[in-house]
């Protein structure tokens, strides 16, 4: 099946269901019940699907299943929930300290879960678009090694050429630039514009070399732009790795006052 | 104080291939037979000689009346020569496979699995025990439940193929293993029967060492060879047994490139990526036929690979491939036939590594297909040979599979894989999931890197691809990386000496060595405080019973095990 035809029918079959939950609700209210105490019992057992997601993950055994699958029940079942909390809060922003904060952490997952899976989608395109596949783990490795590689390749040239101009040059505007990753932010937001500036400054320094500084600055150049392939590796990868750390605790506080709100209700049930 | 990891390095033949050591009288037995008493033993080193061969590499099998020896379609380790009694030997096509259960592959329970899972050690690469014990030996063939079929006469009467019995003195299954291929016959025991199973490594020693046993070996594996890939091929199943005997007198078998391909493969591979300039791949290439040449005869192509390219200015581009019972240059033959006027060739044959081809002559084509009338036949083949032409099979829509990954997949030899691990680029999140999960499986230690050589958006993953031609079972002097009869190739870690070959011979770099490790995480080391190392690799994640982890694991649907020469379930996965 097709990606986009997977996506149609999990969207119809997750709008139809939560129509149909709704519908029930509806009728639960109209029978004189209270429907917040289903409808909320029923977004808890919509809670546990989503965990258990994060435990699948966690896991790793074969007999779970594919984890491709249970992706797609989250995503689906993360919607679902959105659109049974509407109808658990009839469609009105809760009042109450408890309330309003399970309500903004709840928010903070949906929309942090929604952000993470199109940062999946976009960044893994991008990371595509690069000359380079690098492991994660092996960025700083392949940076060191290409400061070590710059260096040897400016001490070579200032004893070649007896001249101090692009060492100098090196050491106050490309030390840095080599250290450590730079310009992260750019590279998150797909800028160029800081690396082409670095770039361009180096450019117009050429006519101040000798013969062998600008032969020298044209292997740098290639440096500089290996350089910077590992810095938007470092950037989207990390996103990709980290972008969860946000997801997650908030899912865990939301858990939390989750069993607070529970609690609370069913203390103080009688006063409804 | 006993030091529990220093241990006595694993050796060849530790553990002979019959389980226990041969009776003395079966080894003399053995060596008065046919063969074995025409050999000399002068022409054995002191190291590999003939009684050592005959004790370690052979075993004998017995089996009753119509039970089942080898089956087609399986891949076989060993080859036999009947001691006594007799054998039927039912050739391709064969009978119905279904008349015995498919190939069971050995599953553990589930609940087995997460009682592992449980238990497992939190060191990498822990082994209770470094080399061969029989308890430590999986099931072989020999222990398996014996499947019987009573009625052989009837069915191979009723399908109408072609058999015959094999008697005392006479070789069966050398063709699979010469070829590293699938079995083309089904072997059932006529009587009760008793065969001398000698296994991969002992055959290669008595064929490099006996001149005379390799010639017999040899003949056999030709003829044979030649008789059963013409009866398999549709194209020609409509010849009784006499016309295919009268075809296998007058086609030609030869083989072209190494056997051992995989070093030249290597060095130009390092060359090209040294020099950034894939076309130096193409170099170790042989050439078989050439564009612009009259054909000579119509080439099947029996055992390997082999790259259709066309010539353009100075170099030449891959149209795509050939494999095992393809054709080549059946459309020039059946034009020049009919127009009356002899056509050039318009596409050059490469060897890929180690093939075999057989070459019909033109005239018994004319005058035995062309001229009878059977233009349905030649139209089904032609559309055959057409469906690895990338270029042809896809002219209207935007393919998917562009020719620039068909010539990629060609060129680096990955279409030699069956399960290689392809990633999309574009919807790998790089998590590394894949990674930790083939660890969870596998001692703690990935049997893969999720590395390897890229084209576009699709990644070729350094993991065992379960070749087609595993030419990494090559030199193992154990036999610990086999085929399993479903042509998984796997290691029997037991059975590992630890002495890299396999490693050394595989093209593509998917072969690990790791230091081993005792339950406290204490390396294992010989007397001389050198580690013992084991090779590891992707086995498929065989025995949970499911996909591969790594394919399980991924949640963004980027990472698949595929046969790679299957372009329709490539373009399937691709255009998703």
């Amino acid at each position: 099946m097709k990606f986009s035809q997977r996506r149609s029918r999990n969207s119809i079959i997750c709008v139809f269901t939560a129509v149909t939950a709704w519908w029930v609700f509806d009728i639960i209210d109209l029978s004189l019940e209270i429907q917040q105490y289903y409808s909320g019992w029923f977004l808890v057992s919509l809670i546990t699907i989503l965990l258990a997601f994060y435990l699948r993950k966690r896991l790793r055994l074969q007999i779970l299943g594919s984890s491709s699958s249970w992706a797609q029940w989250h995503y689906y079942t993360g919607i679902f929930l959105a659109l049974i909390f509407l109808e658990h809060v009839e469609f009105s922003f809760p009042n109450g300290l408890v309330e309003t904060t399970l309500t903004l952490l709840l928010l903070t997952v949906i929309f942090s879960g929604m952000v993470g899976v199109m940062i999946n989608r976009h960044f893994a395109r991008r990371l595509a678009s690069l000359d380079e596949e690098v492991i994660f783990e092996r960025i700083g490795v392949l940076r060191q090694q290409l400061k070590t590689c710059a260096e040897t390749l400016i001490l070579d040239t200032a004893k070649a050429s007896n001249s101090k101009t692009l060492s100098n040059y090196y050491v106050t505007h490309l030390v840095h630039y080599f250290s450590k990753p730079r310009f992260i932010f750019s590279h998150i937001f797909g800028s160029h514009y800081a690396y082409i500036c670095l770039r361009q400054q180096l450019e117009k320094q050429l006519r101040y070399f000798n013969r062998e500084e600008a032969e020298a600055a044209v292997t740098l150049f290639d440096l500089m732009k290996k350089k910077n392939t590992l810095d938007i590796h470092t950037a989207l990868q990390g996103v990709l790795k980290y972008w969860g750390l946000l997801h997650l605790p908030f899912a865990w506080m939301m858990l939390l006052m989750l069993l607070l709100h529970i609690i609370l209700v069913y203390a103080f049930r009688g006063a409804v | 104080m006993v030091n529990k990891h220093i241990v006595k390095r694993p050796q060849r033949w530790d553990r002979p291939f019959a389980g226990d050591n041969m009776p003395e009288d079966t080894v003399a037995r053995i060596l008065s037979s046919t063969y074995f008493s025409a050999m000399s033993a002068s022409n054995f080193p002191f190291s590999t000689s003939l009684r050592d061969i005959v004790r370690n590499d052979c075993r004998v099998r017995t089996f009753q009346k119509d039970q089942l020896i080898v089956r087609r379609g399986e891949y076989l380790n060993s080859a036999f020569i009947i001691l006594s009694g007799e054998v039927t030997l039912v050739s391709p096509p064969g009978i119905d496979p279904k008349l015995w259960d498919k190939v069971e592959t050995p599953s553990r329970k589930k609940e087995r699995t997460l009682f592992t899972w449980l238990k497992k050690s939190v060191h990498p690469e822990v082994r209770q025990e470094v080399s061969a014990s029989a308890a430590s030996l999986r099931p072989e063939r020999i222990e398996q439940v014996a499947i019987l079929i009573p009625n052989l006469d009837e069915l191979i009467k009723d399908s109408g193929v072609k058999s015959k019995t094999l008697s005392v003195d006479r070789i069966f299954g050398e063709s699979s293993v010469l070829s590293r291929n699938e079995m083309q016959n089904t072997v059932v025991a006529k009587s009760t029967v008793e065969v001398l199973e000698i296994r991969w490594q002992g055959l290669r020693e008595l064929r490099l060492r006996e001149p005379v046993f390799k010639q017999v070996i040899d003949n056999i594996y030709r003829k044979r060879g030649l008789y059963d890939h013409l009866a398999g091929l549709p194209f020609f199943s409509h010849l009784s047994h006499e016309q295919l005997q009268a075809l296998s007198q007058e086609a030609l078998f030869e083989t072209h490139g190494e056997v051992e391909w995989q070093h030249s493969f290597k060095k130009a591979s390092q060359a090209a990526k040294h020099q950034k300039d894939d076309s130096l791949l193409n170099e170790p290439e042989l050439m078989i036929a050439q564009e612009g040449d009259y054909p000579d005869g119509l080439l099947l192509l029996r055992h390997g690979f082999a790259r259709v390219s066309r010539k353009v200015n100075h170099n030449d581009y891959t149209i795509g491939h050939l494999h095992m019972g393809s054709t080549f240059g059946l459309e020039e033959l059946y034009r020049g036939w009919k127009q009356g006027k002899s056509q050039t060739l318009n596409y050059s044959l490469h060897a890929l590594g180690y093939i075999d081809v057989i070459r019909i002559p033109s005239q018994w084509l004319e005058t035995h297909i062309f001229s009878q009338g059977m233009e349905h036949l030649i139209e089904t083949e032609l559309e055959h040979s057409k469906a690895h032409d990338i270029s042809d099979a896809h002219t209207s829509n935007a393919p998917p599979i562009n020719r620039e990954l068909s010539e990629f997949l060609v060129e680096n030899r990955y279409i030699n894989g069956s399960k290689a691990m392809m990633i999309d680029l574009e919807r790998c999140v790089r998590c590394d999931d894949c990674v930790t999960a083939c660890a969870s499986a596998h001692d703690n230690n990935p049997r893969f890197n999720r590395h390897g050589k890229s084209h576009g958006r699709y990644m070729i993953a350094n993991a065992c691809m379960h070749c087609e031609d595993p030419v990494c079972m090559i030199g193992c002097p154990t036999g610990a990386i086999h085929r399993s009869q479903t042509g998984i190739v796997n290691i029997n870690d037991a059975t590992c000496i630890g002495c890299s070959t396999c490693a050394n011979n595989c093209p593509y770099d998917n072969i690990r060595m790791v230091n081993i490790r005792n339950e406290e995480g204490q390396l294992y080391t010989d007397a001389q405080a050198k580690p013992i190392v084991k090779a590891t690799k992707c086995d498929l994640c065989t025995g949970t019973g499911g996909k591969p982890a790594c394919e399980q694991a991924c949640s963004h649907d980027a990472l698949i095990r595929i046969d790679l020469k299957d372009i329709t379930s490539l373009e399937e996965w691709a255009d998703r």
